[in-house]
């Protein structure tokens, strides 16, 4: 057999394809055994599972093509994007085949914000470079961007990219994208000085948080001198205590709580206790790696830090 | 055992029930089987007058409290006028075993505004039966206090052809009244009996006139019972209970409930008369069902509503073999059942996700015991009894999120727990001319509750504590030593007894200051732990003097003691009190008067969040006549409680409501 077809979805569209009746209703992807370029039939089938699950969709305003023989598509959670930090998934497709391809590079992934009124730009706290994803299908490239404010009356998002795939390079121009606020009960990003220096704290998608033990995720970004240019995440290492605390049940909080602490891909990590669902304040304090508060050491009127994230499970 | 008090309250419309043959057979076989070395306070709770027996007033129309409260050992911790918790020996729920028929249930309020007592009306019931301590009936299980038995009325076989009872009471107090109906009809193959009770109050006064919000409350009671005898000998019988009771308001609390509803069903086999070893076999299965929710939309100044329903529901059965031989009586039961309780708790903020936990994770327990005791004659003299049973018990949390909530308080904690647990007591009497003297000696522990293993941030009004679960407590025991005397002379009667319990890990909550609450205003978080030791005694004296043949005089008068480790006291141990009656019994008419001395709380617990409470002395008086209407029996009885309108509350009213002012009583009982 020199195809090798693969039938995603139920068996009961299997058996109306075999009849005949209905073909293009069924996803049928073919991969040619002898293209190297793309992905074995696992991989295809777990890179296309995760793209087309529904909880990710395209933002085509971002896709492209190489040689007109690729399009490079890209993904976000619900196709949509939002202040605060975001997952954004790169899957390069061979448009002869629909098979995806392995090993291919984008980079130089640039944010950039048109503030009209001010007449001033400025980007934000971005992973330039993707990396794979998941080892399982690494036809999927993940990188993040977490916006400091979203489009609107004041200005306008762009966002550009480079792509690579056998020598052949393309960049993808500036393009108007749509950045949302963060629901009420949601804010996901912060921004802290040292020696003149701004700092931005970013919280992994909480979108999994549930009540109990969870792993909580952070990058440290430090504004560029160039603030046009994307806000790369800080060589210092930091530590970050956390207390969360519900405002609404009179700053209820949990224990056990660990540190953020920086890993070696300079992912920042710690343990998060939420003893219910509701909104949470997860107040911080960044110290340096003497033991030194740098930000957070205030506090406000509920005794905590008057530096929170705010996540509502 | 001879220090087990077994109490008896006979709720029955009289003895006419008491009588009926076929079934007054069973119920005096199964109590002569579990008829112990015993002094058998009996109080007769009837409506009829001139039945020889103690008497309370209100006769059918008293609530299930009113008549526990009848027992010797009785306290109720109330929380408004309704759904009071039964504390026995200065036990509490924790500590008590409550069946009906035998059968296990348990309450579905984490806040325990539902004791499982509060799920049937005195019209149910046939008798309430305590055996104090650890020498339980054989159905219960983790009763170190005692344990509870609600006896059901069943009209049984070849009673009167047709029966029927109509109760009307009305209390000035709160507006309170309670009708109910009933009928029974029996033959020597079949057998029913049902009815419907109704119960509704308002809001009543404390002493002096002042109004107590939220003490309202309404209830509505259906049962039928059916026995059918194919063959002589052979009974096949059914239980229904559906109980509701709405808008109960709860003075004591931040909340009401607007509707506790339980659905209690059985069916079982007997066969009396057997050949051999044994002569009585029972076989029951049993599921019961309660939904509890809470309610905060009628109280003002609601910071945060919250929604906070509760389930329990139980499945279980037991069988149960009684025989004599010689100077033996004995009986071997096993049981079996299945608990699951739910609760939740959702909390709404304006323009906010609601916060959501569970304060009962789905905990569900499965728990099987093997029970035997033994009633041995030694001679005239002499007498002993025997008792145990062991139990083994598994756990487990049905929730994950409510698993992942106590694991950010337990890391690491076991999602199921495995129990062992027992119980044994002996007890010894003897008796000669009008003396008695007994003593006895049990052992026993018990496994924590749910809402001490697993409940999750439980606001306890009382001290003002969030109280959390603790999954890695160890199972609570103690040691009980009693001892009576007593002398029953030609008029006089006199008796004193002292119980003694000597806890191993006594459970309790303790603050723990790292914790922080989560109810707002509250004072910080307890969790459940274990107290290295512990001890309660109870004693208590009476003499009952027969002045003229319708003159009696009746005096009680008891003392408790509760400490822990470190020498500070336990909440909710009972002061000082006397009691003391005088009973009229002429011919159709009965009369009382009677008070109550309960002296100053002094040892009150400051370390457990109690205050003290003033002493105080209320009197009441009342009074009943018999007479017929045709072929109608009637029983009229009045009384006055609180006759002084005296202002008070007892060192177990939560938060110190106050009890009832003065209230003037009636109630009429006919009898077809």
């Amino acid at each position: 057999m020199n195809r090798l077809l693969l039938f995603l979805g139920l068996s009961t569209g299997l058996l109306f394809s075999s009849c005949g009746d209905d073909v293009q209703d069924n996803v049928v992807i073919n991969i040619p055994d002898t293209d190297e370029e793309c992905c074995n039939a696992e991989e295809t089938f777990l890179a296309y599972s995760f793209l087309n699950n529904g909880y990710v969709k395209e933002l085509t305003e971002l896709r492209d093509t190489i040689d007109n023989k690729y399009v490079l598509k890209v993904y976000s959670a619900g196709g949509k994007l939002h202040v605060g930090y975001n997952d954004l998934f790169f899957a390069l497709i061979k448009i002869a085949t629909d098979g995806y391809v392995r090993d291919f590079q984008v980079n130089d992934i640039r944010p950039l914000m048109t503030m009209t009124a001010m007449g001033m730009q400025h980007s934000t706290p971005t992973e330039t470079e993707t990396t794979v994803y998941n080892e399982t299908f690494p036809a999927v490239r993940h990188a993040w961007v977490s916006f400091l404010m979203s489009s609107g009356d004041n200005g306008y998002w762009e966002l550009s990219y480079k792509a690579a795939w056998q020598q052949k390079e393309i960049e993808h121009t500036p393009t108007v994208i749509e950045v949302n606020a963060l629901p009420a009960g949601q804010n996901w990003l912060k921004s802290f000085k040292k020696d003149n220096q701004t700092y931005y704290l970013t919280l992994v998608n909480p979108n999994t948080f549930q009540t109990g033990n969870n792993t909580i995720r952070a990058y440290v970004s430090k504004q560029s001198a160039d603030k046009k240019v994307p806000y790369l995440t800080a060589e210092e290492t930091f530590t970050i205590e956390i207390t969360p605390t519900m405002p609404d049940m009179g700053d209820h909080t949990s224990p056990n709580n660990t540190p953020l602490i920086k890993q070696e891909s300079g992912i920042y990590e710690g343990n998060l206790n939420l003893s219910m669902t509701g909104l949470w304040n997860i107040h911080l304090v960044v110290k340096d790696q003497e033991g030194n508060i740098v930000t957070g050491g205030d506090n406000d009127n509920s005794g905590y830090s008057s530096l929170y994230w705010s996540v509502t499970i | 055992m001879i220090h087990i008090f077994v109490c008896k309250l006979v709720l029955g419309a009289g003895l006419s029930v008491m009588a009926v043959p076929a079934f007054s057979q069973t119920v005096q076989q199964a109590d002569s089987v579990d008829g112990k070395e015993v002094t058998l306070s009996e109080v007769t709770v009837t409506s009829v007058i001139g039945a020889g027996r103690k008497v309370a007033g209100k006769g059918r129309a008293a609530s299930i409290e009113e008549h526990l409260l009848q027992l010797g050992n009785v306290e109720m911790i109330r929380r408004g006028s309704y759904a009071w918790e039964p504390v026995v020996n200065n036990m509490a729920t924790e500590r008590v075993s409550t069946t009906i028929d035998g059968m296990k249930i348990f309450y579905a309020c984490t806040d325990k505004m539902d004791p499982v007592t509060s799920y049937v009306e005195s019209g149910n019931l046939q008798r309430v039966r305590l055996d104090a301590g650890l020498d339980g009936n054989p159905q219960a299980t983790g009763n170190i206090g005692g344990s509870i038995d609600l006896k059901l009325r069943k009209a049984g076989f070849g009673a009167r052809p047709q029966e029927y009872n109509a109760t009307a009471g009305y209390e000035s107090n709160g507006h309170l009244q309670v009708y109910g109906i009933d009928g029974a009809f029996s033959s020597q193959k079949v057998y029913a009996n049902m009815g419907t009770f109704y119960r509704q109050a308002g809001n009543y006064q404390a002493g002096g006139g002042r109004e107590v919000p939220f003490s309202q409350f309404r209830k509505v009671n259906a049962f039928l019972n059916m026995g059918w005898q194919p063959r002589q000998n052979h009974i096949i019988e059914g239980t229904a209970i559906f109980d509701r009771a709405t808008d109960v308001g709860y003075p004591a609390l931040n909340m009401d409930v607007s509707d506790a509803t339980g659905l209690i069903t059985s069916l079982s086999y007997r066969h009396e008369k057997l050949p051999g070893f044994f002569s009585r076999w029972e076989s029951k299965v049993y599921y019961n069902h309660i939904t509890h929710n809470m309610d905060d939309t009628g109280r003002p100044d609601v910071v945060i509503h919250m929604d906070m329903p509760g389930k329990s529901s139980t499945a279980g059965l037991y069988s149960i073999l009684q025989g004599t031989q010689g100077n033996h009586q004995f009986q071997l039961n096993w049981d079996a059942y299945y608990n699951t309780l739910f609760a939740d708790m959702t909390m709404y903020v304006k323009g906010a996700k609601p916060m959501y936990m569970l304060t009962w994770p789905d905990v569900g327990t499965v728990n099987s015991g093997l029970a035997l005791s033994d009633d041995i004659i030694l001679g005239a003299r002499h007498s002993l009894r025997l008792s145990a049973k062991g139990s083994w018990q598994h756990r487990r949390i049905g929730n994950d999120e409510g698993f992942r909530a106590l694991s950010i308080y337990f890391p690491g904690m076991a999602r199921t727990a495995t129990d062992l647990t027992g119980r044994v007591a002996v007890s010894y009497s003897y008796h000669q001319g009008g003396w008695r003297l007994s003593a006895g000696a049990g052992y026993g522990n018990r496994t924590p509750t749910v809402t001490e293993a697993y409940g999750y941030f439980l606001n306890n009004t009382f001290d003002r504590y969030d109280y959390i679960g603790n999954p890695a407590l160890k199972n609570e025991s103690a040691i009980e030593v009693n001892a009576s005397a007593s002398l029953t002379g030609h008029a006089v009667e006199a008796r004193v007894e002292v119980n003694s319990f000597f806890f191993r890990n006594y459970i309790i909550g303790l603050p723990d200051t790292r914790l922080s609450p989560m109810t707002i205003g509250a004072a910080g978080v307890k969790l459940y732990r274990n107290l290295p030791d512990a001890q309660i005694v109870n004693a208590t004296a009476t003499l009952n003097w027969q002045i003229l043949r319708w003159l009696r005089w009746e005096n009680t008068a008891r003392y408790s003691y509760g400490r822990e480790n470190t020498g500070a006291h336990l909440p909710l141990i009972a002061p000082f009190s006397y009691q003391a009656k005088c009973k009229v019994l002429w011919g159709n008419v009965e009369a009382e008067v009677g008070t109550e001395v309960v002296a100053r709380h002094s040892g009150f617990s400051e370390k457990y969040g109690e205050t003290l409470t003033p002493g105080y002395n209320i009197w009441h008086i009342n009074a009943g006549w018999r007479f017929n209407l045709g072929k109608v029996r009637c029983n009229l009885h009045a009384g006055i409680d609180n006759l002084f309108n005296k202002y008070y509350s007892t060192y177990s009213d939560w938060n110190h409501i106050p009890q009832k002012g003065r209230s003037i009583y009636t109630n009429l009982t006919l009898q077809l």
